[in-house]
């Protein structure tokens, strides 16, 4: 038999009888269009080349944008309202999990089975200096983990509410409501605070 | 000529014809003194893939301070920043490396000593913009504090913008009698190139922070 007949993934040994074999050479590998600090992943049928990503994602609602608060469709800020937030282009990182929104304003988020870390800031204006507000986070109409507050001599936000969510079937939906809230500004003097300075995180763990 | 004179990626075949390879005798591999959990990523340098450590966060913080300064100092900041010529409304992050490893270096190459991260105003240790050499989804985490020389009205209104100053996330605000650090993070779904800075939207008698003090905080995640 001679040399020529002899081939390891594809590859012909050169004349002292060396078969060179690199990764791309394997028929389950395809390193094509690789860039400095990309690894291996695998695809489900090949191992394909990747940049490396955080094992969890999540979604980010606050672009910071300059709107007015009595162009989204909450009501005015009273305890049991629940709280919009402006996003344009909000992320939206974890599978299955959609954003219901209506002209950039989210009003809720729907989870799927999964765990999550949920942070959301509000960002109210006052009509006096005494003002303040509280609010929470609900899952599926009940309230959960921290209670954020913000208040007049803040300026814009004060502590974010937070939670731990488990999911364990089915799906829930996560908005943002008042507790309690005193001297808040009507509706149509809210302006851009809530826009400019309000977010909802949501991150799979 | 018989197939013992057959070698593959330098290895012979043993008297029973068999020949083992291991992935690092592969020509594109070099994994030397590996470790539980690392990776292989690949090196356009040595055009090879080789191990490395890997974790999630791509991160950095600073002793505080601003310009370069050494000492305390009682001057105002200003808008816009008088520190550098290139994005002057970009507010300059304290970059002094602590416990610094880096992990994602794929986040950009502009700077050897902290890739991705740019500094300003010939200050090399004052962190200005992050600049996304590769596109991606990217959680950005900074923390920032207002200056305990500032006056008990000094405030900060600041937040992330790209290099023409629009808004990529929520702004917050700081006031020094609040004696608070605030977050500042978005989600950025980057181009290459693109560039991410801290915008100051306005400020009144805010002053640098002490270098002593660890107040800043900047996290560049990739999701």
């Amino acid at each position: 038999m001679s040399h020529n007949k002899i081939t390891v993934a594809n590859q012909n040994p050169d004349s002292s009888g060396e078969i060179t074999v690199a990764l791309n050479n394997l028929s389950d590998v395809n390193t094509s269009g690789v860039s400095t600090n990309q690894t291996l992943i695998y695809s489900g049928s090949a191992w394909t080349v990747s940049n490396m990503t955080s094992s969890s994602t999540m979604i980010f609602v606050g672009e910071g944008a300059a709107q007015n608060y009595n162009t989204s469709g909450g009501s005015a800020i009273s305890a049991g309202v629940s709280v919009e937030f402006y996003d344009s282009n909000a992320f939206n990182g974890i599978s299955s999990a959609t954003i219901t929104s209506s002209s950039n304003w989210v009003s809720s988020v729907t989870l799927p089975v999964g765990n999550y870390i949920i942070q959301a800031n509000l960002g109210i204006t006052f009509s006096a200096s005494s003002g303040e507000a509280t609010y929470r986070i609900y899952v599926d109409g009940a309230a959960v983990g921290t209670t954020g507050n913000v208040g007049y001599s803040d300026l814009s936000v004060g502590s974010p509410a937070a939670t731990y969510l488990s999911v364990t079937s089915g799906t829930s939906v996560i908005d943002v409501r008042i507790i309690t809230v005193s001297s808040a500004n009507t509706l149509a003097n809210q302006s851009t605070r809530q826009a400019t300075h309000g977010y909802f995180e949501v991150r799979s763990v | 000529m018989s197939h013992n004179k057959i070698t593959v990626c330098s290895k012979n075949l043993d008297a029973s014809s068999e020949l083992s390879l291991n992935i690092n005798d592969l020509d594109d591999v070099n994994i030397s003194s590996v470790s539980s959990n690392e990776y292989l990523t690949y090196n356009s340098t040595s055009s090879k893939f080789e191990n490395n450590t890997a974790s999630i966060t791509y991160a950095d913080r600073g002793a505080g301070g601003h310009g370069g300064g050494s000492t305390a100092t009682s001057a105002p900041l200003a808008i816009p920043n008088p520190y550098h010529t290139g994005y002057t409304y970009f507010w300059e992050f304290a970059a002094e490396r602590i416990n610094y490893t880096p992990i994602f270096q794929d986040v950009g190459d502009s700077n050897s000593q902290l890739d991705g991260f740019v500094y300003g105003g010939g200050k090399t240790q004052w962190l200005t913009h992050v600049n996304f050499s590769t596109a991606g989804t990217y959680f950005l985490y900074f923390l920032l504090h207002i200056g305990e020389n500032s006056t008990a009205n000094g405030y900060l209104e600041c937040g992330l913008t790209d290099s023409s100053y629009n808004s990529v996330g929520p702004r917050v605000h700081v006031r020094r009698s609040d004696e608070k650090r605030v977050v500042i993070k978005t989600v950025y779904q980057a181009s290459a190139s693109d560039v991410v800075g801290l915008y100051m939207y306005s400020l009144s008698n805010a002053t640098y922070t002490r270098l002593s003090y660890i107040n800043y905080l900047v996290s560049v995640e990739r999701i």
